[in-house]
């Protein structure tokens, strides 16, 4: 089930909402248990409906792991029973993901690479995968240090597994930023209209922006790359650009305030990335709780940057390799990580002193501009149609500079890709708020209910539109 | 070991079941529509029938041919003549479902149409065939209907 479905909007949300504030017990303990009970009877339903075999896998992961940690914890005295335990379910965990998100990857690629014809089983992957399994990884990691306790109570951490908000496609919550909300959370009515205004700003984002420039980006990337115009190409990347953009963070807003309706407070996932002057700035504003992940649970326990400069450029460079990894089971995804783990390493060893002194616009267009070229690895199915994509773009194949497909997308779609554009540059969040209070908040309502009533309109006539981050 | 331990080798084991169950598990056929229909065609007379674009299969069932992955439709110009063949690829299950639903009710409404006027045509409705296999549909409505579908299983099977 997607959020930006009628299925979910006008029956599963509601009902949803109605039984989680039913009151039903005075005491607080056993309201807020009530609470993660419906929350969690809610969430399998609710992933169920479009995974009814896979629910399976992911209850085994919450069953195994809720025993992991509790042995974690008994053996507190036992290190090596402790270490035992926690390297079995980084084990199970791993294997997991592994197997279910790169089978296929591995046995094609070994056929390829020793010319051998094994069979290939098609498993699909299951929705969210990557995602839950992140999140246990880093509640069994931090059990394991210490940092937080484990969780006797099986509901609260079903619950933190499955909440339907940030299951499918993030943010990816670690266990710590919400283990007090998981015993005790408040909604108020400040909160509850702040998550409504999140979660149309996220549908908004999703139905009404990203919807309409990835139409126009399939139209182009079903061309023929050779005939392609270089406008045609750079007009597809910005708005593939302002698609996965707008896609994913509508999907992380719209998380977000759900979450804020249900009491939990869900950090930040993006921050104006394309607002970024350098890569290093791009990946502290986009998906930021993947990379704090990477970060917290890759980076600095590879030693991070204090064994040198040689292992630090090694642990950047597994960490970006595993992020590309992570974002799905094909070449062009590692290649599109490796890309990124050189451009870091060089704008950190090689041009930190130089980068500074560059004037900020410049800085701002050369990182736009990579950021684009990255994209086309991470949009085209295989590396060599990506950079036939790449080439086109910078007319390699004799391509001509503008034609008349050219023309006849921006005169359709100009004027929307320059209100994304600004959109997504946060230039109209810049702009100074009207101060009277009332008249504030009334122009806010009225725009909120005219972006819901127009992401409706849009949704009638749109037929199945996933997420993009579905995927991973 | 512990009760927590067990339950993690319960977990285990079922998730090494689970896997293995995957094995097992039919798979989609890789194959377009059009080839399923042409392996179809070859088994089966199509004298007097000819294939239709997505407008006339529209027409004909109300379907949003864009939401199939494929389609493949053939049948014939003459009204009396109720001939037809539909198969559908769509790697959605729901899909599927959602069409066979609707296939299933529109023949119905046809076979009530002819039962009293046109017993040839309402026999052949009678005996039509409507299936699901390997992310596919197919419709049949044809003297060699079962031939027709022999040939669909192995196709998809293939």
């Amino acid at each position: 089930m997607v959020f930006s479905s009628a299925t979910f909007l006008f029956l599963f949300f509601p009902l949803f909402l109605i039984l989680y504030n039913l009151k039903l017990f005075k005491d607080k303990n056993k309201e807020t248990l009530k609470k993660n009970t419906v929350l969690l009877i809610m969430s399998l339903i609710f992933y169920a409906w479009g995974e009814p075999v896979y629910i399976i896998l992911m209850l085994l992961s919450i069953f195994y792991n809720y025993n992991a940690v509790i042995d974690i914890d008994r053996y507190i005295s036992s290190p090596k029973k402790k270490k035992l335990v926690f390297v079995c379910a980084l084990i199970f965990n791993i294997f997991m993901l592994g197997f279910f998100k790169y089978y296929g990857f591995v046995v094609e690629s070994i056929n390829g690479l020793f010319s051998l014809s094994l069979p290939v089983k098609n498993i699909p992957l299951p929705v969210g995968i990557s995602f839950y399994t992140f999140q246990v990884l880093s509640y069994v990691i931090d059990v394991y240090r210490g940092d937080v306790k484990a969780q006797r109570n099986i509901i609260p951490f079903a619950t933190y597994i499955s909440m339907f908000p940030q299951l499918i496609a993030g943010p990816i919550v670690q266990y710590s930023d919400v283990e007090k909300q998981l015993s005790d959370r408040q909604v108020t009515a400040e909160k509850f209209a702040a998550g409504i205004m999140f979660f149309i700003k996220g549908l908004g984002k999703k139905v009404i922006f990203a919807n309409t420039v990835g139409a126009v980006y399939t139209e182009i990337l079903g061309m023929e790359t050779a005939t392609l115009s270089v406008v045609t190409s750079w007009l597809g990347i910005i708005c593939y650009t302002l698609q996965i953009y707008f896609d994913f963070s509508g999907y992380s807003d719209m998380a977000i305030g759900l979450g804020k309706m249900l009491g939990f407070d869900f950090l930040q996932n993006f921050n104006f990335p394309y607002k970024a002057v350098s890569i290093t700035d791009f990946w502290r504003r986009w998906h930021i709780s993947l990379s704090s992940w990477f970060r917290d649970y890759v980076y600095i326990p590879l030693g991070g940057n204090r064994k040198g400069t040689a292992r630090t450029i090694l642990n950047i460079f597994v960490v970006w390799s595993l992020t590309g990894l992570w974002h799905g089971a094909a070449w062009n995804f590692i290649a599109w990580g490796v890309f990124y783990g050189v451009l870091l390493i060089a704008e950190k060893y090689v041009f930190a002193s130089v980068i500074e002194k560059i004037p900020k616009f410049i800085r701002y267009t050369v990182t736009m501009v990579i950021v684009m070229i990255g994209w086309v690895f991470f949009s085209n199915e295989s590396l060599s149609a990506a950079f036939d994509y790449i080439g086109s773009m910078f007319g390699l194949w004799d391509n001509c500079f503008i034609d008349s497909t050219a023309e006849y997308l921006l005169s359709g779609n100009l004027f929307s890709v320059i209100i994304m554009i600004l959109c997504a540059t946060g230039v109209f969040a810049a702009l100074p708020r009207i101060k009277n209070f009332r008249v504030n908040i009334a122009f806010m309502s009225i725009g909120y209910i005219g972006i819901f009533i127009l992401c409706i309109i849009y949704l009638i006539s749109e037929t199945y539109n996933p997420f993009l981050y579905f995927r991973f | 070991m512990s009760k927590a331990g067990y339950g993690q080798l319960i977990c285990v084991l079922l998730l090494i079941a689970f896997i293995g169950f995957s094995f097992f598990v039919e798979e989609d056929t890789v194959k377009a529509a059009d080839e399923i229909g042409a392996a179809v065609t070859e088994n089966i007379s199509t004298q007097g029938l000819k294939n239709f674009d997505g407008e006339r299969l529209s027409s004909q069932f109300g379907f949003d041919v864009d939401e199939f992955d494929s389609f493949f439709y053939c049948g014939s110009e003459d009204i009396m003549d109720v001939r037809e063949i539909l198969i559908i690829r769509d790697s959605e299950k729901a899909a599927l479902e959602k069409a066979a639903k609707t296939i299933e009710k529109k023949s119905e409404e046809k076979y009530s149409t002819y039962k009293d006027y046109d017993p040839v045509a309402s026999s052949l409705l009678e005996k039509s065939v409507l299936e699901i296999s390997r992310g596919a549909i197919i419709y049949i409505v044809h003297d060699d209907a079962a031939a027709g579908l022999e040939a669909f299983f192995k196709c998809v099977e293939e």
